[in-house]
């Protein structure tokens, strides 16, 4: 992994093949400006100081010109040699991986993943469904700590980070913040995306709880995105030790290992993931959606605020496809949060951002002091994760 | 010196009714095909946006379809806090552990973390995080 | 061949006179030449193009899109400025009867003669209009085909980076590029086989390329040639004008058709 992961470093995840047709439809959809356009018809290429790795020229080029760097290999390798190989799967690759075998756009075929991953050999089959649930118990006390802080509450002085805070679990995101937003770093969430937390659990709790030197262990990530495999060869991420994350692959990959394996993957019996790791609420399953990130830890915030479950886990105010949302949430507060606040309740004003380049609007309010949010989830690819760039290519044409 | 006639022929001046036809016809139709065409694939390019309403519809319907509804309900979440990094209680973001494994910085911040990560054992963040709890349940 | 009876009295042979048939007018051949080059230029910077040769791609491109302008408007102004040539044009090619099953079970108006049937004797082909079937047909190809690829080529312009000069800018989304661009090379590919057998016959090929001289010079047809291949055209030609010419030996020398019927006005007198 070691040399995939420097070229993806300097070189970035995505490149642009040399019989580039020109035809211009990768330049509309980069977030980041990345590509370079020389005139009518001239080949594009990409510039890795600007590219977020996010795979949004990818799927969206008409031809399929552009490709992404792939660790099957490693994969494979790990799967035929000693190691304990753990593998975890994002929500939105079971939105999407059907359609790599001709099934319908729209099907769910979570327990066919699940079964299809073990016949391939993966020796414990978790779900990042349940590092989504670790990211919003960890992003929700953030926030609630950081309000606490701004409302002058005792014992919350030291917590750290500005409000509004921003979610953190895109890659493509944080990339795009850091190259175009470097002074404003402290308003994003300090929490690592689902996909790392859960690694970092993995090959410590995980290690010690299944009995297995984390030395041994491989572990694998599959994505709907293709930025995922630019995350996991940050250099930040070794908290456990080791690597925590050895090798992403993409939903498009998985399907291709699918079927270079000869399993027929319409008529596998559907299974669950492994406990222990595996169990996921579905507030951690709709983080693949615009609004999901944003749902699930309003879910959250409400009961440990509130000290109640919401009555509708729905929260459709977040939900839509519009490129800036917002919605405002009255939390009434529970006794004990109302002796410390003084306050009754909470008007909790959040914004939801599809697209990186559509943050625009709100980080100019933010650096002049005029947001009226307090919480801000940003998705880089327009829609969610389930349009990543590591998803099967659907064009439909009309 | 000797002449002869020479006589140009050509195609008659006017035209048929049913030339004027075809000809207004083809000019037309060739008018209204630029339209239609242009205009279909302009015109619906928004729909093409579907699938993706489908993708999402797949998350939201697993969602409801779940008994675990909520994170901080997840019975194997709540055994990760209790049973290693909050030991005894389920605090998140409090202890060593959780900081380390859960949470990361952003830019110009990432070298010196890296260097703290490297320094910094794994055993020593977990004996950390145990002597935290024990003082936090007292 | 066919050789039919001239009933069309402006059309008949006589001694002493000498017929000159005037094919294409002044705007068919201004129209036709622009169509041409601009048709050409875009066929082989396409190729280009598709092909991935290293060539300045940029200037290579927005070359191909404003000939292709030239190839689309000629016509259009054509339409609108001369739309009696067109329109007869247009019913030629879309008039068909049994003279035109005939040419194709000749087979192919007996071209393919010399080649497949070598000692046998030609076969019979039917009395042709001023286009025969082949032509005819592929008149169909070359105006429905340059149609589709001056839609598909504006599409495929409009669609792509700036759009036409940032004047016009439209988004088809990846699906409808693919089709367009798609589409646009299946075009490319048609046109340019009928136009590689427009081409050969029209000023290679030794029995026909007389047709080239028609096209790019005055406008003027053989009248052995036509009676020969365009038999029944010569039934529906009016008299366009007469003169009296005197029989010199430069004359004579230009115009070899006129020495039959010089010689005739000779005989009479």
């Amino acid at each position: 992994m070691s040399n995939i992961r420097d070229l993806i470093l300097s070189e970035g995840v995505i490149s642009i093949r040399d019989d580039c047709k020109g035809c211009d439809d990768c330049v509309k959809v980069c977030p980041n400006n990345a590509i370079t356009v020389n005139g009518l018809g001239t080949k594009h290429v990409i510039d890795p100081a600007k590219c977020l790795s996010c795979g949004q020229c990818l799927i969206t080029c008409p031809f399929g010109r552009i490709e992404d760097k792939s660790m099957v290999q490693e994969v494979k390798e790990a799967l035929a040699g000693n190691k304990v190989v753990v593998v975890q799967e994002a929500p939105a690759v079971r939105a999407g991986l059907g359609e790599a075998f001709g099934l319908e756009t729209g099907t769910d075929v979570e327990g066919r993943m699940i079964a299809a991953l073990q016949q391939l050999g993966f020796d414990h089959v978790y779900d990042t469904v349940f590092g989504a649930d670790m990211t919003i118990m960890e992003e929700g006390h953030e926030l609630i700590g950081r309000l606490m802080r701004d409302m002058g509450v005792p014992g919350y002085e030291t917590v750290e980070g500005k409000i509004p805070q921003f979610t953190s679990c895109c890659p493509g995101w944080v990339r795009y913040a850091e190259l175009n937003y470097p002074d404003m770093l402290e308003h994003l969430s300090t929490a690592k995306s689902p996909m790392m937390m859960q690694a970092a659990v993995t090959k410590t709790y995980g290690a010690q709880q299944l009995g297995v030197d984390p030395a041994d262990m491989f572990s694998v990530a599959v994505m709907p995105c293709t930025s995922k495999k630019y995350e996991a060869s940050r250099p930040e991420f070794i908290s456990s030790g080791y690597r925590d994350i050895d090798a992403v692959i993409t939903t498009r990959e998985l399907a291709q290992m699918i079927e270079e394996a000869g399993i027929d993957f319409d008529s596998l019996t559907p299974d669950e993931p492994e406990s222990l790791l595996g169990m996921g609420s579905g507030a951690g399953v709709i983080f693949g959606n615009t609004g999901g990130v944003m749902e699930a830890a309003l879910r959250t915030a409400y009961a440990a605020l509130s000290g109640e479950e919401l009555e509708t886990f729905e929260i459709t105010a977040v939900r839509g496809d519009d490129a800036v949302r917002s919605a405002t949430v009255t939390i009434p507060l529970s006794d004990e949060w109302k002796a410390v606040a003084g306050v009754e309740r909470l008007d909790l004003n959040v914004a939801i951002v599809s697209g990186s380049q559509n943050v625009t609007s709100v980080m100019e309010e933010v650096a002049a002091g005029t947001s009226p949010y307090h919480f801000i989830e940003v998705m880089n690819c327009p829609g969610g994760c389930v349009n990543g760039g590591g998803q099967p290519i659907n064009h439909e044409i009309l | 010196m000797s002449t002869h006639t020479q006589r140009t022929i050509g195609d008659p001046k006017g035209i048929t009714r049913r030339e004027a036809l075809i000809g207004a016809a083809t000019a037309i139709g060739s008018i209204l095909a630029a339209t239609a065409i242009g205009g279909v694939f302009v015109g619906t390019y928004k729909k093409v946006y579907e699938y993706i309403a489908k993708r999402k519809g797949v998350l939201y319907a697993n969602d409801q379809a779940r008994p675990l509804r909520t994170s901080h309900s997840n019975p194997e979440i709540i055994a990760l806090y209790e049973q290693y990094l909050s030991p005894g209680a389920v605090a998140p973001s409090r202890t060593e552990l959780s900081h380390r494994l859960c949470h990361t910085v952003y830019g110009k911040n990432v070298e010196a973390h890296v260097a703290e990560l490297k320094s910094r054992s794994l055993e020593s963040a977990e004996q950390e995080t145990h002597a935290y709890m024990e003082t936090f349940k007292a | 061949m066919s050789e039919m009876t001239i009933t069309n009295p402006a059309a008949q042979e006589q001694p002493g006179l000498e017929l000159r048939i005037f094919k294409h007018n002044l705007s068919t051949r201004i129209m036709h030449l622009c169509v041409a080059i601009g048709f050409m230029y875009c066929g082989v910077t396409g190729l280009l193009l598709f092909f991935g040769a290293p060539v300045p791609r940029s200037f290579v491109a927005l070359s191909h899109c404003l000939l292709g302008v030239l190839f689309i408007s000629a016509p259009a102004v054509y339409v609108v400025a001369n739309f009696r040539s067109f329109s007869r044009f247009m019913g030629t090619i879309f008039h068909y009867d049994r003279d035109d099953v005939g040419w194709i079970a000749a087979p192919m108006g007996g071209y393919l003669d010399p080649y497949l049937f070598r000692n046998k004797p030609p076969h019979y082909v039917p009395p042709q209009e001023k286009y025969n079937t082949g032509q005819k047909l592929a008149g169909i190809c070359l105006v429905l085909g340059g149609v589709m690829l001056a839609i598909t080529g504006f599409l495929m312009w409009a669609n792509a980076g700036e759009g036409i000069f940032g004047l016009v800018k439209i988004d088809i989304g990846p699906g409808g590029t693919w089709f367009i661009w798609t589409l646009h090379y299946v075009m490319a590919l048609l046109m340019l086989a009928v136009f590689a057998v427009h081409f050969f016959l029209g000023a290679i090929y030794k029995e026909t390329n007389v047709e080239f001289g028609t096209m790019f010079k005055d406008g003027t047809a053989d009248y052995a040639y036509t009676k020969k291949k365009h038999g029944k055209w010569l039934q529906s030609l009016e008299v366009i004008d007469e003169e009296v010419v005197e029989d010199t030996p430069e004359y004579l020398a230009q115009h070899p058709e006129a020495k039959q019927a010089a010689s005739g006005a000779a005989q009479e007198k």
